[in-house]
């Protein structure tokens, strides 16, 4: 017993002589002597980590923490021949628009950072205001809120494809699985917020494009627990398939029970839903017809399983919506290569528009939007649809979506 | 006709699921005179004990529920001998200090530890039935049957036997109760214990209904404070009518008209009962 | 509650040396903008932590006071974007709105008591909000108002434009130590003593021949007035409000300033929010230990230090006696 202790005591002081050792050489050598190390890029995340939204921003931590060790490992991002390590910075936003207006300022004006990621509307609003003025590079998961993207946020990236370009694949998809003719109503069903609004015109947009009538569009308020009165109002006059865009898993499972208990048997499509697991637990048997785009229940090519692979040995847990996150990071790398430089951020933003990846965890990206927004800023990649058919959840369909022209 | 049917039976089935989450909470207000502001916090962990119970386990769902009330039913009554005793007679306002930061505690290591992805609890029964045009399923049944079931065990406790006598005792005047020879401190934590316990089931309930996140209990604190203060703290009663007027709102207003108008009416409601019988609908004056 | 020490101490000296500070502040931190950033938050957060303790000294506590802040707000936010005016119109319209809200909703809520008018003032701070959201034309809905842009002071010879965040710290410490002055002299005025003659036994204040009733509504009148000039302030600083903006949370983390800085004199709520605001700053980036370590110091200053902040002084004090008698 005596014997074990003093080893661990020396490790302990020999450890701290390093320690102070290396933190007293740059004020003692000069600077010369470092100039092998390589120099950092760093990327702060405004992201919900505590708060009813934490399951998102942590998801989206994940992807930027797992990518900068992966692109560190591997040598770092090599900008003119010179190799640049990543440092990813996380701050709470508790999913609040002021809080996150904070915590972009503390990224941007004390730790320096010239990019930043942020998740959902809230977090979103609140560091645009900062980032935009300041010069910084912007990349986000958000829906909605489309006067705050375009040309006049040139720095701004939408990387998670919305509701809106998902649409062009889920919908086709649908219409090939069930006919065409089967698929003439729609009704919409989404929280009464700006989230619920906005995803509610894109839908709009959407059916009106294919052709379909809209029957009826119901917002349920967010501290709603009981989904059978919005649900009985929507099928009063039932429609042929039912959008139940942006709730989460836990909601469109409790409006899929309620709908299929009330008798309804059309397809749902829940574009914001992938825990697959969730809608099986809390539906049952009743989630049979449920269409969920963009969630990819099962990684098939070697990149996917390798993205899963690290997940679970780095963070215990891995998720498909994790997974959707975990190519931004590789876009930003592509982008620093590419336009020779990480200080000059419109340069990286111009380049960054012209990233195409071919192989990532939702498969091929590119941004696009140019007609639309005026600059391609939006992110889109391959959409995995997962169909669940007798309480067996699996990606039916991967295509890219086929976009209109004046896209 | 059947769409009334149909909005009548959904809101009964709401009403006394909202009753069941307010009843522990009128309990624990009632004998201690204390706001339990982490209740919902309760009904979170008693959905998450049926949760690891029955999902992960694969043990029983029944006798899930029973370990998850005696669970939370244990956790209140330490929380009350650590936390709440030393705020006995003090100003309301620290227990709803000590409460929200319970809240915050509870919530957010909840998140920690459960993970943040959204669950599920498999339901015990399944299926369902036509009532002149309107579907009811199986599980709003027991739901419901094990409510009202709940209620009128407490009723009949609080009634009846001898620890029921010493709660109302309690309730009624502490210090009387006290020179009566009663206990007040079991009193206490057998109070806030049951209180707990009924969250803890309503949360198995409403779990299983619905789904089940670390962050579920904030809405259940919301509506079984609107319920309670409907009713008027303290009245086991009031919470009943407070929670079938709460789920007849929901139910009706929603169908007929939006959830907005729903959820801005039953804050007008509870207002105006406030107003107009300033200690809600059964309650007792209290200062 | 025990406040014979407390209330009577003068803090003169202590009042003046945090006005220093505050007015020397963004010098210490060297112009560090992200910390006056801070400060100005740290001022948003005691101008509603002391109009709440003000209406505390009535005995109660309004959960709308999150609420009265958002109609402030709206209303300045709205006067600029609506019909151009700038914050220096919509800060007195705001405050104005705010005031004659605040004194129709008081008769009625007035007549509730103790718990039950938390929940009642929470009803109104809910519908308050729910109205911004539901009124989608008129106030943006959840979207909410965007462009909010802060003034410019033409003083002929000077021009100070507020976009500058130094220039808005000093604004917002000038209302801030405007508004606390004027509660701190309402409170030791006659008037403030009448409030703590209600909130010691109401009945008994009623006896002695005061009139309770108007004396509540003044009070809590002046309460929302004061904290709608801190929403319109908060608007035009942060350029972008929402219904969210203004939820119960916001009410709730008032109040916890107020119990762990103190109940019975201004300086709690003062001292309370100055440190809290600055805790939480400090866990940002440590994602769910923000909100669990939060909830634990509030569960310890309470059971550890009853009495909250500004009872330090008096305790040291103590001590020091005790030490000096051994």
């Amino acid at each position: 017993m005596r014997k074990t202790s003093p080893p661990l005591l020396m490790n302990r002081r020999r450890l701290l002589t390093t320690g102070a050792v290396a933190l007293a050489a740059p004020a003692i050598l000069p600077r010369s002597v470092f100039s092998q190390t390589p120099k950092t890029i760093r990327i702060g995340g405004a992201v919900p980590l505590s708060g009813p939204v934490a399951y998102w921003g942590h998801s989206t931590a994940q992807g930027f923490g797992d990518g900068a060790a992966v692109i560190n490992a591997a040598g770092g991002v090599m900008i003119n021949g010179e190799p640049h390590m990543i440092e990813v910075i996380d701050y709470d936003t508790k999913g609040e628009v002021a809080d996150s207006r904070a915590a972009t300022l503390r990224l941007v004006e004390q730790d320096k950072v010239k990019y930043v990621y942020s998740q959902a509307a809230a977090s979103t609003v609140g560091m645009l205001q900062v980032t935009e003025p300041a010069g910084v590079l912007s990349i986000v998961a958000c829906w909605g809120y489309l006067d705050l993207f375009g040309k006049n946020y040139p720095l701004h990236f939408r990387a998670e494809t919305s509701d809106y370009e998902q649409g062009f694949a889920y919908i086709p998809f649908m219409q090939e699985k069930y006919g065409k003719d089967a698929l003439k109503t729609a009704a919409f069903i989404g929280p009464n917020d700006q989230d619920g609004t906005d995803c509610h015109a894109s839908y709009k947009r959407l059916m009106d494009y294919y052709g379909i009538t809209q029957k009826s569009a119901e917002f349920y308020n967010w501290e709603d627990t009981d989904f059978y009165p919005i649900v009985a109002k929507t099928i009063a006059d039932p429609p042929d398939f039912i959008v139940t865009s942006p709730s989460p898993p836990g909601i469109t499972a409790s409006i899929i029970k309620a709908a299929r208990e009330l008798g309804y048997t059309g397809p749902i499509s829940s574009p914001a839903a992938s825990e697959t697991t969730t809608i099986l637990e809390v539906a049952g048997e009743h989630a049979d017809g449920v269409v969920l785009p963009v969630t990819n229940v099962s990684p098939s090519t070697d990149t996917q399983k390798a993205v899963e692979k690290r997940f679970m040995e780095r963070f215990g847990t891995f998720n498909a919506l994790a997974g959707n996150y975990s190519w931004w990071i590789y876009s930003l790398k592509a982008a620093w290569e590419m336009a020779g430089t990480a200080e000059d951020t419109k340069a990286v933003a111009e380049a960054l528009a012209q990233v195409q990846l071919e192989d990532t965890y939702v498969g091929r990206v590119k941004w696009g939007g140019e007609k639309s927004f005026g600059v391609a800023r939006q992110g889109i990649y391959d959409c995995y649809t997962t169909t669940i058919d007798k309480g067996v959840a699996q990606v039916e369909d991967v295509r890219f979506p086929a976009l209109p022209d004046d896209y | 006709m059947s769409d009334f049917l149909q909005m009548g039976l959904t809101g009964l089935s709401l009403g006394l699921m909202y009753a069941l989450i307010a009843i522990g909470l009128t309990l624990i207000f009632g004998v201690m005179r204390i706001i339990q502001y982490a209740h919902g916090e309760m009904f979170m962990l008693g959905a998450f004990a049926l949760y690891y119970w029955h999902a992960e386990l694969g043990l029983p769902y029944w006798a899930g529920v029973a370990f998850s009330a005696g669970l939370i039913f244990c956790l209140g009554a330490v929380l009350q001998v650590v936390l709440f005793k030393p705020l006995q007679g003090k100003n309301i306002l620290y227990s709803l200090a000590v409460s929200l930061g319970l809240v915050l505690i509870i919530s957010g290591s909840g998140q920690l530890l459960f993970g943040t992805t959204t669950k599920g609890i498999p339901s015990a029964v399944s299926g369902g039935m036509l009532i002149g045009g309107a579907y009811l399923s199986y599980e709003r049944i027991v739901i419901s049957a094990v409510s009202i079931g709940l209620i009128i065990a407490l009723w009949a406790f609080l009634r009846h036997s001898v620890t029921g006598f010493a709660i109302r005792a309690v309730a009624e005047d502490p210090q009387t109760a006290a020179l009566q020879g009663i206990r007040t401190d079991r009193v206490h934590w057998i109070a806030f214990g049951i209180g707990s316990a009924m969250a803890a089931i309503a949360g198995c309930m409403m779990g299983t209904l619905l789904s089940i996140v670390p962050t579920m209990g904030f809405l259940a604190t919301i509506k079984a404070f609107m319920i309670v203060i409907m009713g008027g703290l303290g009245s086991v009663i009031g919470a009943l009518i407070g929670g079938l007027i709460l789920g007849m709102i929901d139910s009706v207003v929603t169908t007929t008209i939006s959830g907005d108008i729903a959820i801005i009416l039953s804050f007008v409601v509870i207002f105006l009962i406030l107003v107009f019988r300033p200690s809600g609908l059964f309650g007792q004056n209290w200062d | 509650m025990d406040k014979t020490d407390i209330i009577a101490s003068p803090n003169r000296l202590v009042w003046a040396g945090l006005l220093l500070l505050a007015l020397a502040a963004p010098f210490l931190v060297g112009f560090d903008l992200y910390l006056i950033h801070v400060g100005i938050t740290i001022s948003f957060n005691v101008a509603l932590a002391t109009s709440l303790w003000m209406i505390w000294s009535l005995g109660v506590i309004s959960f709308a006071h999150a609420g009265f802040m958002g109609i402030g707000a709206y209303a300045s936010a709205l006067v600029l974007t609506k019909l151009g005016l700038s914050m220096w119109y919509g800060l007195w319209i705001g405050a104005v709105i705010s005031a004659l809200f605040a004194m129709l909703i008081a008769v009625p809520l007035m007549r509730t008591r103790a718990v039950y008018f938390f929940m009642a003032s929470w009803a109104v701070g809910e519908v308050i909000k729910r109205n911004f959201a539901y009124f989608k034309d008129f106030f943006g809905g959840w979207d909410g108002v965007f462009d909010i842009k802060p003034p410019v002071l033409d003083l002929g010879f000077l021009q100070i434009d507020f976009a500058d965040r130094l220039a808005y710290y000093y604004l917002a410490l000038f209302f801030v130590a405007l508004t606390v002055w004027i509660i701190y002299r309402m409170n030791a005025s006659r008037t403030g003593m009448i409030w703590w003659a209600i909130h010691e036994n109401e009945l008994l204040a009623q006896h002695t021949g005061i009139n309770v009733f108007r004396q509540k509504v003044v009070c809590f009148t002046i309460a929302c007035t004061l904290v709608g000039v801190t929403g319109a302030l908060y608007a035009h600083y942060q350029t972008y409000i929402s219904p969210k903006s203004f939820d119960i949370w916001k009410s709730e983390f008032a109040l916890v300033h107020l119990i762990v800085g103190g109940l019975t004199t201004v300086g709690g709520p003062v001292a309370g929010a100055i440190s809290l605001t600055m805790v939480d700053e400090a866990l940002r980036a440590t994602g769910y230990f923000r909100t669990i370590f939060f909830g634990v110091v509030l569960i310890a200053s309470v059971l550890l230090l009853p009495g909250g902040l500004e009872t330090i002084p008096a305790r040291i004090r103590r001590l020091f006696n005790r030490k000096s008698k051994e």
